[in-house]
């Protein structure tokens, strides 16, 4: 047990800058990356024994951390609709319905509002469209490695981010509009 | 949309905070080890179907040592309303 601990330590300060930051990324708020990172460590600890090494295990944790990112923000996002649709005795269609509650320590004061902007946007986007850009743009990874991690070809990777890039584009102009 | 994407290289990595590591402690501690729990299932489904055999032929030799008692008793022992 004590040696179990110890390895554990060891790995969870290997990993822990990769796995709360990735989450931050996604979800923007610092409290809900810690929840995550709490569950993607505890995920881990009790899977480690079973991992076949048929992967790297630092891509094995980028993908339970996204997993359970997007799991976290779905939750929260039908938990959110639930609740403000019980509340107002309708369903509003925009806005409402952002899992994201802004309070991302990585950003600088200056940029803070496009950044909360481009959130916004990112929220309204697919899941792999999501993940591409965070992946590529906002973790700044290697086109290989985000395709590894998608489990992806990397052809497949630039298409999925050329893709994200003119939706969020369109979104990012929706909101200027509004 | 080429500098909103520029924007986003800026962000910068975050330390987690300290406390973390004995919050992720605290949490694997406190759950439950998961044979234990499906030792106890067993157990407790073991202890309810020994308890239905048990209640089952109680219930069917009762029935049959009232039954024996009554055709083996001599007509004398009946007892009849007045």
């Amino acid at each position: 047990m004590i040696n179990e601990k110890v390895d554990f330590k060891n790995f969870y300060e290997k990993y822990k800058e990769l796995v709360f930051n990735l989450a931050l990324n996604y979800t923007a708020n610092k409290e809900d990356a810690e929840e995550i990172a709490q569950d993607v460590f505890e995920t881990v600890f009790k899977k480690l024994e079973f991992f076949r090494y048929e992967s790297k295990i630092e891509t094995w944790i980028y993908r339970i951390t996204i997993n359970k990112s997007l799991d976290y923000l779905r939750s929260k996002k039908r938990l959110k609709n639930k609740f403000l649709s019980n509340l107002l005795f309708f369903n509003n269609k925009d806005g409402i319905n952002e899992a994201v509650n802004f309070n991302h320590p990585g950003v600088e004061f200056e940029n803070k509002e496009s950044v909360q902007i481009i959130y916004k946007c990112l929220d309204k986007l697919p899941n792999n469209y999501k993940t591409v850009i965070v992946l590529l743009k906002i973790e700044g990874e290697p086109q290989k490695k985000v395709a590894e991690i998608m489990n992806i070809s990397e052809k497949a990777v630039e298409s999925l981010f050329f893709r994200a890039k003119l939706k969020l584009k369109d979104l990012l102009e929706n909101e200027k509009d509004i | 949309m080429k500098t909103s994407l520029e924007v986003l290289n800026k962000t910068q990595r975050v330390t987690p905070p300290d406390a973390l590591y004995n919050k992720i402690m605290e949490s694997i501690s406190d759950r439950a080890d998961i044979k234990l729990i499906y030792a106890s299932v067993i157990c407790i489904a073991l202890l309810i179907t020994i308890n239905l055999f048990s209640f089952r032929s109680y219930n069917d030799n009762e029935f049959s040592s009232n039954k024996k008692y009554y055709l083996d008793s001599p007509i004398n022992y009946l007892v009849y309303e007045y």
